[in-house]
């Protein structure tokens, strides 16, 4: 099987480039989901629980 | 104080069907063992399956010891909110991390010695550089790391799901199967025993052991994580799944390899050449990716906030780390190849992901550092929290020097030189033993109940002392690194080589020396903290005992026998 640096630059720069955006978004989105925003700041005060 | 008399939970039980079946499986290795060493004809691996067959024996004694005269009961305290946590696997951890961190250390520093004066050798195979090196690398990555990381995620997962650490055998399985895989690691080095993999230099029979004890830790996380009360799984556990999981992975792949004989240690890696190195590095650099990196920084983002009493600056920072970090670091290993037979596509694409990890790698620290909001006075009061601030800067400055090396016009200069082990002694001193530090100071106090640290002003000490010894160390090597790589590069008029190789080593020759004085003083300041927390234990000090109001404190006369006034503190 040989690959050419042709092929392995086109598959990255196109689908490597996809992936980690659509992640990177989707990563963002959640963390800012106005819906998620009290979970987190309870979860942000997690370590202080005195137990 | 959630739990009313009416709904005490009980406490925790040994169940008989798996002693047994434990056991049994602990009797079937120890077969094995017999087995191998009846056909064997090396005196090394004979020796190593005496070790593995005492273990597994005097583990299953162990195991059936447990609960053993007191109805299948498991001593354990109620803590305030009626939670039986399993305090004394994290006691066990603090001390085997203690220990392996000092042996580590010691050898760490008379490698360095070493490497000055290489007459300390003493000719002698056992502690040639080549042998002891690994065994260097091994106790303080896998032995002291591993130990801090187990322990620390132990106490984080109990306490962030307020539920106690699943299975009563298998955790202990888990640490000493832990234990047994270190020595049989470290005893093998100085026999000679290697698969020549750096960091993975363990042969096929111990690998197939660490995967056994690996998997054991996983279902121990886990299966604490599903007991759980709140729903959301806190970030400190994402940090500590993520390097469970990826090291199982990591561990798996680039330690396939066939033995040459079920009777023999020696065995031979499946993959070849350029594909080997790149599988090597892929594993390597993870390792300091996920074990070395989102490991400890599970321990900041438990141990921080608790410390100082703050919550976590951002918990959306804290995904968007967690995440990008994950994502970005799997991909950086082939920086260890450049200018190799690796092909060039690989290596840019190596050196372009080491470039973004800048972003996850300080969005972290920021995270990390600015937990201390509103509380930045207790860097001036407490040194604990000065030792875990120091070790986030320390993190953020080796996670900008790494991608830097990682350019490739920089690492035409660095590579092979002492700058890459400057490098990785200011990760690894400076932000992997120093938040390890800070976590081991924050717990002993907290699961031996004390009200504080024997000893601040030792803390402070131990900081200090350590500080000024990475500081030796870091710049002696960026000063003999540089140079190094200059006077390899070095031609005279003639187009041939300026220096011989001996010059370059003979010009060393003070900054090595200065190196190892900064070792010292870093294994000085790691016997203060032993000190410090052996008389925090007894109770001297400051470490006055406390005596927990339980749930079950009247029911339970046995609860707070270790409790007692080592003094006569009251």
């Amino acid at each position: 099987m040989n690959i050419t640096r042709e092929e392995v630059s086109y598959f990255a720069e196109l689908w490597g480039l996809i992936f980690l955006v659509i992640l990177f978004a989707g990563t963002v989105t959640f963390a800012l989901w106005p819906k998620n925003k009290d979970k987190f700041e309870e979860a942000a005060r997690r370590p202080l629980d005195d137990d | 104080m959630s739990q009313t008399s009416s709904s005490q939970p009980l406490p925790p039980m040994i169940s008989k069907t798996a002693q047994w079946l434990t056991s049994l499986a602990l009797a079937l290795g120890a077969l094995i063992t017999i087995y191998i060493l009846a056909k064997t004809t090396s005196t090394p691996f004979k020796f190593h399956m005496i070790i593995m067959l005492i273990a597994f024996l005097a583990g299953i004694v162990g195991i059936m010891n447990m609960g053993f005269y007191k109805k299948g009961q498991i001593e354990a305290k109620p803590s305030a909110s009626g939670v039986f946590y399993n305090e004394g696997i994290i006691k066990a951890g603090v001390i085997a991390s203690l220990f392996w961190g000092v042996a580590g250390f010691l050898a760490g520093d008379t490698l360095a010695w070493q490497l000055a004066f290489p007459a300390l050798n003493f000719d002698t195979a056992w502690f040639n550089f080549g042998r002891l090196r690994p065994l260097h690398t091994s106790a303080v990555i896998f032995a002291f790391g591993g130990n801090v990381l187990m322990v620390t995620s132990f106490y984080a997962v109990q306490r962030t799901c307020k539920a106690r650490l699943a299975g009563e055998i298998a955790p202990w399985f888990v640490f000493w199967g832990y234990q047994l895989f270190i020595v049989l690691a470290a005893t093998g080095y100085l026999l000679g025993i290697t698969q020549s993999k750096e960091y993975a230099e363990p042969e096929w029979y111990v690998d197939i052991w660490l995967t056994i004890v690996w998997v054991a830790y996983l279902f121990v996380f886990v299966g604490t994580l599903w007991r759980r009360k709140e729903p959301h799984i806190y970030v400190a556990n994402w940090f500590f799944l993520a390097f469970i999981v990826t090291v199982a992975m990591l561990h798996l792949i680039n330690n396939l390899a066939v033995p040459i004989s079920f009777t023999h240690p020696k065995s031979v890696i499946i993959f070849s050449g350029v594909q080997d190195a790149l599988i090597q590095w892929w594993y390597a650099h993870n390792a300091v990716g996920f074990f070395l990196t989102a490991g400890f920084l599970g321990i900041m983002y438990y141990f921080i906030p608790k410390r100082v009493n703050r919550p976590v600056y951002s918990y959306r920072l804290s995904i968007v780390h967690f995440w990008s970090l994950i994502f970005l670091y799997i991909w950086a290993g082939p920086h260890h190849l450049l200018y190799t037979a690796l092909p060039d596509w690989a290596q840019t694409l190596g050196m372009t992901f080491s470039i973004m990890l800048w972003m996850p790698s300080w969005g972290g620290m920021i995270n990390g550092l600015m937990t201390l909001s509103g509380a930045w006075d207790k860097l001036r009061t407490d040194p604990v929290v000065k030792m875990l601030v120091a070790s986030v800067a320390f993190y953020g400055m080796s996670t900008f020097e790494g991608p830097l090396m990682a350019i490739k016009a920089v690492n035409g200069l660095s590579h092979y030189t002492d700058w890459t082990v400057g490098h990785v002694h200011s990760g690894a001193l400076g932000w992997v033993a120093f938040v390890s530090f800070g976590a081991i100071y924050c717990l002993v106090p907290w699961v031996w109940g004390r009200k504080d640290l024997y000893s601040l002003k030792l803390v402070s000490l131990h900081f200090w002392i350590a500080t000024l010894g990475i500081i030796l160390y870091i710049t002696s090597m960026w000063a003999s690194g540089i140079m190094e790589g200059m006077m390899w590069r070095a031609f005279d008029s003639l187009g041939f080589l300026q220096y011989s190789f001996v010059e370059i080593v003979d010009k060393k020759f003070y900054l090595n020396a200065l190196r190892a004085v900064g070792g010292l003083l870093f294994v000085i300041g790691s016997l203060i903290m032993v000190y410090n927390v052996w008389r925090t234990i007894l109770g001297h000090g400051d470490a006055v005992p406390i005596r927990y109001k339980t749930a079950h404190s009247d029911d339970n006369d046995d609860v707070a026998d270790e409790d007692k006034p080592a003094t006569k503190l009251a």
